[in-house]
């Protein structure tokens, strides 16, 4: 446990007059998630009722178009909105009163090696199966998130499925930390004498419970509140609001500012990407650093399966491995190599590369730092160059598209006997000068870049002092490995391409 | 005991919600053909050449015939026409294959006695 911090006084979002209000209120979340919810359901009905044409479905469009763009914006610009209006937890509320308090999670996966799995699934099964041209199996995705959060929300007794294992929350866990809001004390004074700490623990007790917060010189209490059954949660994933550095696992619910009964936590402004040049911000394990460093990388072979060499790559693979020999079909030949290709280019590559960097690190600088913690002081640096290159992948979809959703809801209203927004307008699409597009995704990689190195070096001067140009080395190398590769891969022609015919 | 209730109702949700996607299907008393030139597609212009065939095997002649081509992943611009007819039962529409992948050809319209017909075809169009 770290010590609990001094925050500056900063600018509280929560203080604004009709937001802030809002967000604070009972129900501020549920604002957010029953729209979302509603999108969910649609997109989910039109995924298995619509046209099996991924371009004219509602749950395709949405959810491979829209929602990577939305969310990349969102983090950017706002914080970790989309895991504060997430759908899938919203049937929480009745497991939990179904199923009671629940056990805990178990001890062995309270870490991010689930979610590091799940999101490397997700990714690979994106490509073999070719999610982003089902509109059946990306309803069934939607699905399965909702049925996963459901079952663990009944069994354990935290936010298991945010925490540990939903993908989409890692994602954003790991990149919400370039944004530019975080849950804060105000005053950290008012947390140490804290009676309740509710808003890690709640408020919430089946029978009225009067807590003493002081007591005045003649032994009566002076100051009292009380938890009952209009409490709310604490934080789904046990952060303590004093001690919180960095928004890592924050999933901006905001239960921790309606539990405080001293209304003592904010969501102020601050500058982006703080925690990440800050070495004790977050926790030294190598869980998360993997999280920061795969995550770049699967965003390298993400994006390196929409371009031309990643068919010649697959054959030669298939060819290599003689799977066309085996008489195995063609699609799992596809999904091996496909998994030969991920497994390698996501999880190997980086981890191997990953300890040698830190190996070679502490060899040039004769530190006797552990590997460790030159290893988790320095991957925070892989997160501005990692969501870079998500920025410059999914920026091509959504600027490319944006506008397709028009037609795609005129044609989905049209389909149940809405006509008042008339006959779908098929030529509206988006951005179409590649140039531009090519712009956008050559400034988001500068940025990341620049943004990584800045942090490398900060963290690295911090760990190795006078040795740092040396101790930096080999992770800079890797970050420039990452940012030339991405740079060449956004450089060639896109290719929609779901099948490739092995030989 | 509560606990493995709720996971097998969810199981038995997961299991049943169906799939039943709209795709559509031809017309049974029609046959159409799609022939492209060249016949393995590539990127740039290209030139489809539709047959329409009643039951019998007899050409259509005087339908209305538009086509339209999708990637297959979603967002991306689509491409229409109406074809021309040139020959008996035979219609042409120059194409612009602007991406390579996955295309989807839907050729759908109406026989001159009003007979709707719709049938879709995939390509992968190569480098």
């Amino acid at each position: 446990m770290s010590a609990l911090t001094t925050p500056k006084p900063r600018f509280d979002l929560l203080s604004l007059p009709v937001v802030g209000r809002l967000l604070r209120g009972r129900y501020g979340r549920l604002v957010l998630q029953l729209p979302f919810l509603v999108v969910a359901v649609l997109l989910i009905y039109d995924g298995f009722t619509g046209d099996a044409l991924a371009s004219q479905n509602l749950a395709t469009v949405g959810v491979w178009v829209h929602y990577r763009g939305f969310l990349a914006i969102a983090l950017l610009l706002l914080g970790n909105v989309f895991c504060m209006g997430c759908p899938f937890t919203l049937p929480r509320t009745l497991a939990k009163r179904l199923s009671g308090s629940g056990r805990r999670f178990p001890k062995l996966l309270r870490n991010k090696w689930l979610a590091i799995t799940n999101l490397f699934l997700l990714f690979f099964l994106y490509e073999w199966l070719d999610l982003w041209a089902s509109p059946a199996l990306t309803a069934w995705v939607i699905i399965a998130y909702f049925v996963a959060s459901f079952v663990l929300d009944a069994w354990f007794s935290e936010s298991a499925f945010c925490k540990y294992v939903c993908p989409l929350g890692a994602f954003n866990f790991a990149y919400s930390t370039l944004s530019p809001s975080q849950i804060q004390a105000k005053n950290t004074s008012v947390c140490a004498s804290c009676v309740g700490k509710e808003c890690v623990n709640g408020s919430y007790s089946p029978q009225p419970l009067i807590l003493i917060d002081a007591i005045a010189t003649q032994n009566t209490p002076e100051r009292t509140h009380t938890h009952d059954q209009n409490g709310v949660l604490g934080c789904g994933t046990n952060l303590f609001v004093p001690q919180m550095k960095s928004n890592m696992d924050c999933t901006l619910c905001l239960d921790c500012v309606r539990a405080c009964p001293h209304d003592n936590v904010a969501l102020v402004l601050r500058a982006p990407a703080k925690e990440l040049g800050d070495i004790e911000a977050m926790p030294k394990r190598w869980d998360y650093a993997f999280l920061f460093i795969c995550l770049a990388f699967m965003g390298v072979v993400n994006a390196f399966g929409m371009v031309p060499p990643v068919y010649e790559l697959m054959k030669s693979l298939a060819l290599g491995l003689q799977l066309g020999a085996l008489g195995l079909s063609q699609p799992l030949i596809e999904g091996i190599v496909l998994l030969v290709m991920f497994g390698v280019g996501a999880l190997l590559l980086p981890v191997g590369w990953t300890l040698l960097s830190g190996k070679l690190a502490m060899m040039l600088t004769r530190s006797k730092t552990s590997l460790r913690e030159i290893v988790t002081s320095l991957s925070p640096a892989f997160v501005p160059l990692g969501f870079g290159i998500w920025v410059a992948h999914y920026s091509y979809h959504f600027l490319t598209g944006f506008l397709t959703i028009v037609p795609v809801s005129q044609l989905f209203l049209i389909q149940h006997g809405v006509t008042a927004l008339g006959t779908p307008n098929w030529t509206l699409s988006g951005v179409t000068n590649l140039t531009v597009i090519g712009g956008v995704q050559f400034v988001a990689l500068i940025l990341g870049f620049l943004m990584s190195f800045v942090v490398l070096e900060r963290n690295a001067r911090h760990l190795f002092k006078r040795q740092s140009v040396m101790g930096m080395l080999p992770f800079v190398l890797m970050l420039l490995f990452l940012m030339l590769v991405a740079t060449w891969i956004f450089s060639l022609p896109m290719e929609m391409r779901g099948t490739v015919y092995f030989d | 005991m509560t606990k493995v209730s709720i996971t097998l109702i969810c199981v038995l949700v997961f299991a049943i919600v169906g799939c039943r996607q709209n795709t559509p299907a031809n017309n049974a008393n029609l046959t159409i053909e799609l022939v492209s030139d060249p016949p393995i597609p590539a990127m740039g212009q290209s030139t489809f050449i539709i047959q329409l065939k009643d039951s019998e095997g007899q050409p259509i002649t005087d339908a209305t015939v538009n086509l339209r081509g999708d990637m297959t992943h979603a967002g991306m611009q689509p491409e229409f026409g109406t074809l021309l007819g040139i020959d008996e039962g035979q219609y042409r529409y120059d194409f612009t294959w602007s991406m390579v992948g996955d295309w989807v050809i839907t050729v759908a319209g109406t026989t001159a006695d009003g007979t709707p017909f719709e049938q879709r075809f995939e390509r992968q169009v190569n480098r």
